[in-house]
Parts: structure tokens; sequence; C-alpha cells
């Protein structure tokens, strides 16, 4: 447990020096939520990412293994793209996923998967050739995912933290203690970045962060071998990212919406009417309704509070019987 | 209260989309996964094999991309007008 309090400590006191770093390198985002338009740090995905890794490798000393090296290898390669992002300019929409692939090439170099995954009603499966494959696809499409929620303050971080706690549940359930303690050392560090990017924020996690979380997701459910139960705990990141490059026809920068989504009136979020505007989870919830900015976060992680709560049930109804 | 009722409506789709997952997960892995893996027909079923699994995957994808459209334009958005 030493590894976990680390995690949130570092993560807890390294938050206000990058805060204070992201101001001097002026290394800000506009939140375009506020009607005032403030200027806010987006480098909290440093702390996050610090005090992660800082307790996998303690975890990893600690004679936890190799897959606590593997896994902070994994998140670091997406954590990098996502600085690139954060400290210079936005990559290429189409490069991005293809970099991305890299952060998979630990887990399956190292080789710490196993390619026999339970399907629902089918049961235990040998994919040899495709689980290869479908790790590769994973880390692009769930750092996506993930990037894609990070939309309001405090809303990657509480879309994500069920994820984590599903995966505590069942790990613990198996017995597998080794991954509860990874899935356990991402948890405190979301935790302990919450009061400072919760509203109103005093930083962003930045592409750096949601990277960061969503390798890990990705990497906890390849190592952890609960892919199905993930896919259905990601369910609403994954409808967000999808519905938005449906949306768009195509792999292409946000900034290419020609309509927002969402509409600001007297400081409240209210979704927009207009048939292109893309169609994305927040807009969902703000149709036809004004919408404070907390108010619209707690829905959301409601929402993934629910998604995680069916992965739950599907791996308890049909995954670990056939383990 | 909008809010409130346009989480449970989102909640009703994702429940939707979960239960077709499980099957749509299913079709999959019994039709493009077994082909790949184990198939030993000849190539034409194999490839027939993958094409149904392929088309019955996308097919869940564009359903569940049409529904929530649906669900955003002619429920949510409407739910005052009628």
């Amino acid at each position: 447990m030493l590894e976990v309090l680390t995690a949130f400590i570092v993560t807890f006191l390294t938050t206000p020096l990058v805060i204070k770093l992201g101001s001097s390198l002026g290394i800000s985002g506009i939140d375009i939520h506020k009607p005032w338009k403030p200027l806010v740090p987006k480098t909290g995905g440093l702390a996050i990412t610090l005090g992660a890794v800082i307790g996998l490798l303690l975890n990893f000393s600690l004679g936890g293994g190799v897959l606590a090296g593997v896994v902070s290898l994994s998140c670091l390669i997406a954590a990098a793209i996502g600085f690139v992002e954060d400290f210079r300019e936005e990559i290429n929409p189409k490069l991005k996923p293809l970099l991305l692939v890299l952060s998979s090439l630990p887990i399956l170099l190292a080789g710490t998967f196993v390619p026999r995954p339970v399907i629902p009603f089918l049961g235990k499966t040998r994919l040899y050739r495709v689980y290869p494959i479908m790790i590769l696809l994973s880390y692009p499409i769930v750092c996506n995912a993930v990037n894609s929620i990070d939309v309001l303050n405090g809303s990657m971080a509480l879309t994500s933290l069920p994820f984590f706690a599903m995966s505590m549940v069942i790990f613990y359930l198996r017995g597998n203690y080794q991954a509860l303690i990874l899935s356990a050392i991402f948890l405190a560090s979301l935790l302990a970045f919450i009061p400072y990017n919760k509203y109103p924020a005093k930083v962003f996690s930045g592409n750096s962060g949601s990277l960061f979380v969503g390798a890990a997701i990705a990497s906890m459910a390849i190592v952890g071998r609960i892919e199905i139960a993930a896919i259905i705990a990601l369910l609403p990141q994954i409808m967000n990212e999808m519905h938005i490059i449906f949306s768009l026809g195509g792999i292409k920068s946000a900034k290419k919406f020609k309509s927002r989504p969402l509409k600001m009136e007297n400081n409240l979020l209210t979704a927009s009417e207009e048939s292109d505007a893309p169609i994305t989870l927040l807009r969902m919830l703000c149709a036809k309704a004004k919408v404070d900015e907390r108010s619209a976060v707690y829905a959301m992680a409601i929402i993934s509070l629910f998604t995680a709560f069916l992965g739950l049930i599907t791996d308890l109804l049909f995954i670990e019987g056939a383990l | 209260m909008g809010l409130w009722k346009n989480l449970g409506s989102v909640l009703c789709l994702l429940t939707i989309v979960w239960a077709t997952f499980l099957v749509v997960s299913y079709i999959t892995a019994v039709t493009i996964f077994y082909t790949l893996e184990y198939s030993q027909a000849t190539v034409f079923m194999s490839v027939l094999r993958v094409l149904i699994g392929l088309a019955i995957a996308g097919g869940w994808i564009a359903i569940w991309y049409n529904l929530t459209k649906f669900w955003l334009y002619r429920i949510l958005l409407k739910k005052e007008e009628t």
C-alpha cells in the first residue's frame, strides 16, 4: 500500500508546482465555459504522470514484478505524445493514432498479456493471431476516447475513476493483487489531482494527462484480463469519440467544427440545436436544458459509474466462471 | 430538472448499447475471430464468414450512431414540443 500512498502524495504535492510551471512558461489554455475566460495552466498531466509513475516504480522496486515497469513505460509513451501537444502544438489528427500505437509496444514486446479473452455467451477463446492486433488498436482508441471527454473542469478525472474502481473490485474478487495495486496507484493519483482540477479548475490535465490515463486504462484492461468489462465501462467515452468522428466525417481536429456542440446562455451550458453540430455526450445531457458546469460534470461521472457497474455485472455473470 | 431527465435518457440508451454489445461481441467472435484463428473451411466460406461478421459489427456501429442521433434530435431536443 506504500506505493499507492506515495502516488497520492506525490501528485498532490507536485500539482501546485506544475501550476506555477505552466503559468511561468505560458503553457495555458482558455477555460471557455467561464464568462471571464480565464487562462488555466494545462500542465496537470505532469503531476498525474509523476505521481503514478513513481508509485509504479516503487511497486517494481518492492518486488512487484515486471508488470509495473511495462505498464509505466506504455503510459509514459502516451504521456510524451500528449506533452508534445501541450507544450508545442496539436499533432496531425491522422498521425496521432499511429503514434499512440507505440504505447502498446512495451506490453506486446514484453508479452505481458494472455490472448485468451472470455467472450460473453461463448466462453474462453484462443486468439493468438487476433489479440496482438487488438492490443495495437486499443491504445489509440482508448486514449482518444478519454481525451475526447476532457471538456469540462474535472470531467476526465471523474469519468475515469469508476473504471479503476471497477477494475479493483474485479481484481480483488479474482485474487489478482498485483493488478489491484497497479489500479489503486492510478486511482490514487487521479484522486489527488481532483481538488485542483474540479470546478473552478486551477489546472487542466492537458492532453498529457488524458492520454496517460487512457494508456493506463488500456494497459490495465489487457494485463488484468478485463477486456470486455473495460469496453463496457468505457462506453460513454467510446460513444463520445465515435460520434464526434462520425459527425465530422472522419478523424479531424476539433477546431474543424463548423458549429460548436454547446452554447453558453447566462453562464449556463445548453445544447446547440443545429444539425451540423457534433453529437457529444455533453450535448445530449444539455439538450433543452440550462446546466451549470459542476452539475454537468457530476452527470457525466454518474454515467461512467453506471457503465462501470454494467461492466462489473457482465464480468460477474459471463467472465468469472469461464476464467 | 432537464439535466436529470436527459441523464436518465442517456442511461437508457447506454443500457440498450450494452445489451446489444454482448450479442455483437459473441457474433464477432464466432464469425471473424473463429475464422482467423481456427477455421479449416474453404477460402470462400472463410471470406464469407468474415464478411458476415464485419457486416454485423459495422451495422451495429451504424445503428448505434443513428439511434443516438434519433435520441438526441427526436427525443431530447424535441421533448418540450411533444
